[in-house]
């Protein structure tokens, strides 16, 4: 399912320093319901979801595929769901994910770890299993291995 | 420098040459030369021990050349280019004179063979030991001039000014060593002072202090930190002091210090000193939660920076540390201004009054600005 290729350029000194303790104090401290799955690629990450107890994707299993790219964290990874993504008002189907933490709203502050957190926070409030409504459109125009980055978000829709 | 012709007979048909280079003169001479035709080819090179070593294993192109030369001018140019290629990748090295020898033992037995801790191959620098009178120990690098004992040799050692060392008297290793260890004993205070500092508060910077330095940079926990740098002659009165973090922070303990510097008593130690007109209590590296000292730039979460132009530099250049804090007292995060201009320039919501960038802080959104240039 994952169609974007990742950034081709590796990561600068300042990135992969940053990763590093990013990834250690992961390994300390993971966020709840999240596992890193163990490869020796610094600058593609492979993260399993476990849908949270008590809410819609409770015991369901996903995969996230973090993408960093080589001015992190400047700029925001690029951060997307593989395989089948689950079935939600802002994910769609080719696993891009409508978060505005990801695009606009990005900051260093942030963390793979709180982008996690804040995507668990966004699955467990759903109330419906359902696509976007311009899910069809939308990844059409994706065909081409467009990422999510290059897309003009709207976030008009806070409560989900 | 041209090279010099001496004719060996009346008929012209062997010469003598002195050929000058690099500070060398080097001479050889040529037998054979027709005087009616112009070639050199049954011409004889004749050369003494020291050009004979230098162009050992080039025999056959010199005999080519001298083959093919049509006069002796031609022939000595080419010569010379064969010799300065050989000296690019060889260097000449010429050995001191016997006396050289007999000084530098002579003047270590004065100094005493104890003293010598290391001593280069060619005998050009060595390193001598000295322990002052509270047992700490100093080496002194010590570089011998080809022309020692003629010429003086120079000396360095980690001391916070270095010893300019008056005109060498007698044996000059031993005059080196008396001198240093005097200049040694006149910051025995220092010394005292600058490690009773780095037992007591926690030092950020330097990584690991030397003798040589007069600098301290002390953790004042929630992110701020106290730089000061210590008078190496009269250490225990108030150092030349820079506070960094949040205003919030900062600026009542400025305040404190301008106002409370007759309070200072130079009998007491120097961080006794600071907490009594501060009147705060510095946090100690033991007893400190590294966390929630965290030092470290927000951005990049290092505490040097990580520039690639800094580190290509290997070793040499520390990259520097996060000085820029955030305004916001329940924020006070630490900033590399090289980190916080980058994110401030990659986002659009900054705006520019000429040379500084006003955004907001990656972390609370507190507004915080920053200089584009540095200085």
């Amino acid at each position: 399912m994952s169609t974007s290729t990742p950034p081709q350029k590796t990561l600068s000194r300042i990135a992969a320093n940053r990763l590093q303790k990013e990834l250690s104090e992961w390994q300390i401290n993971p966020p709840a319901g999240f596992k890193h799955k163990v490869t020796d690629n610094l600058q593609r990450w492979i993260i399993e979801v476990h849908g949270a107890p008590g809410t819609l994707y409770s015991g369901e299993l996903y995969q996230l595929q973090v993408d960093f790219p080589e001015n992190y964290p400047m700029e925001a990874p690029q951060v997307i769901f593989i395989q089948s993504p689950p079935l939600h008002p802002h994910i769609y189907s080719n696993g891009h994910i409508c978060l505005d933490i990801l695009y606009d709203s990005w900051s260093p502050a942030m963390t793979v770890s709180s982008i996690c957190i804040s995507i668990l926070s966004m699955l467990s409030s759903a109330t419906q299993k359902a696509r976007p409504p311009d899910n069809d459109r939308y990844v059409r125009n994706c065909r081409n291995g467009r990422s999510p980055k290059e897309t003009r978000w709207w976030f008009h829709d806070d409560k989900v | 420098m041209e090279p010099l012709f001496l004719p060996l007979n009346c008929d012209f048909t062997a010469y003598h040459v002195l050929l000058p280079m690099q500070g060398k003169e080097f001479s050889f001479s040529v037998h054979n030369i027709p005087r009616d035709k112009a070639s050199l080819q049954h011409a004889m090179l004749e050369c003494n021990e020291e050009l004979r070593t230098i162009l050992r294993g080039v025999e056959p192109v010199v005999q080519e050349r001298l083959k093919q030369s049509y006069d002796l001018s031609t022939f000595v140019l080419e010569l010379k280019d064969i010799l300065e290629r050989i000296v690019r990748t060889q260097p000449f090295v010429s050995l001191p004179t016997p006396a050289f020898y007999s000084q530098l033992c002579a003047n270590l037995d004065s100094v005493g063979w104890e003293h010598l801790i290391w001593l280069s191959d060619e005998l050009s620098s060595l390193h001598l030991r000295i322990f002052d009178s509270a047992g700490r120990e100093h080496i002194v690098l010590v570089d011998l001039p080809p022309g020692f004992p003629e010429v003086a040799p120079t000396a360095s050692a980690n001391l916070p000014i270095p010893v300019d060392l008056r005109s060498l008297q007698g044996e000059s290793l031993k005059d080196i060593i008396l001198q240093y260890e005097s200049a040694i004993e006149t910051y025995q205070d220092f010394w005292d002072v600058m490690e009773d500092v780095d037992k007591r508060v926690w030092v950020m910077e330097p990584d690991h202090p030397s003798r040589a330095d007069a600098f301290r940079r002390i953790a004042l926990g929630g992110h701020c930190s106290l730089s000061i740098v210590v008078d190496p002659l009269s250490p225990r009165s108030v150092p030349e002091c820079r506070f960094f973090g949040s205003d919030a922070v900062i600026s009542p303990l400025r305040r404190r210090l301008n106002s409370g510097l007759r309070k200072w008593d130079r009998s007491r130690p120097l961080i006794a000193n600071f907490e009594e007109v501060l009147e705060i209590t510095f946090p100690s590296a033991q007893e400190t939660d590294k966390e929630d000292m965290s030092a470290d730039c927000g951005i990049c979460y290092a505490y040097r920076a990580q520039d690639d132009a800094l580190c290509s530099d290997v070793g040499t250049l520390q990259g520097s540390v996060p000085d820029r804090v955030c305004d916001n007292p329940n924020c006070a995060r630490p900033f590399h201004n090289t980190c916080l201009l980058e994110w401030l320039r990659s986002i659009t919501t900054t705006r520019q009054s000429f040379d500084v960038l006003f955004g907001h802080c990656p972390y609370c959104s507190h507004p915080i600005a920053v200089k584009s240039t540095h200085g």
